[in-house]
């Protein structure tokens, strides 16, 4: 099983402002998993009120493939890193 | 031993094919285990990242040209592939009229995830080299 990442290194500077965070990812983790859960039941109520009343499955569609493919997505977001380094700004973003 | 493997032993052994026949018949069957066994095996490739390099040339630097490292998980291009599943068809219409106007004849609704496979698998023997005039642009799998 693949779990989501657990820190997010961000740095900006663009020569008038400056600055650095460390999100702690895994402290937001069980928030965003309760977020995805609170939506995952919304939408499946709708969709099956879609299905039943107009025999159209969009919403189920989004419940099946949408939900777990975007957390699949996040838990995949470890080992990104983006550093760009342009003569007015500096970014740097690491997910570990 | 496989079904097929099987089924021709038993149709020797009742005499109603000829040993070469049994012979030629088990090495073809060899050979299709074999092939799939390597497509299921090539279908999920080694390499863990996708690399993307900027590098500008000397003496660009000190203009508007930026040094970019990009790496990403292949993982997450794999994830992200399965998002192409909710794109509305009047949203796939809109990218595919956008690439054909860029020149690119391609219809997203037919990308596939053996595709993406294909094409970092690809990746991971090849590194992609554009030497422009402003900077160096590498991509590469590993």
């Amino acid at each position: 099983m693949k779990w989501p990442p657990y820190i997010m290194k961000l740095r900006f500077d663009n020569g008038k402002h400056r600055f650095g965070f460390w999100i702690p990812l895994f402290l937001i983790g069980p928030i965003v998993l309760v977020f995805l859960l609170a939506i995952f039941l919304i939408m499946l109520v709708f969709a099956l009120l879609e299905f039943i009343f107009s025999w159209r499955c969009d919403w189920l569609r989004w419940v099946v493939v949408g939900i777990p493919a975007i957390h699949r997505v996040l838990c995949s977001l470890s080992g990104v890193h983006v550093d760009v380094d342009a003569p007015d700004v500096k970014v740097y973003i690491a997910i570990r | 031993m496989g079904e097929n493997q099987k089924r021709i032993l038993q149709m020797l052994a009742e005499g109603k094919i000829t040993v070469e026949e049994a012979s030629r018949l088990l090495s073809l069957i060899g050979v299709e285990s074999w092939e799939t066994k390597d497509s299921v095996k090539g279908t999920k490739s080694d390499a863990k990242y996708l690399y993307i390099q900027v590098k500008p040339k000397e003496g660009q630097e000190s203009q508007k040209n930026a040094r970019v490292n990009v790496r990403v998980p292949v993982s997450l291009i794999r994830a992200g592939m399965k998002l192409k599943a909710l794109i509305p068809p009047q949203a796939a219409d809109d990218i595919n009229k956008g690439l054909k106007d860029k020149g690119i004849a391609f219809d997203i609704k037919n990308l596939k995830d053996e595709d993406v496979e294909q094409l970092v698998d690809a990746l991971r023997n090849t590194e992609i080299y554009v030497d422009s005039a402003e900077a160096e642009i590498i991509v590469r799998a590993e």
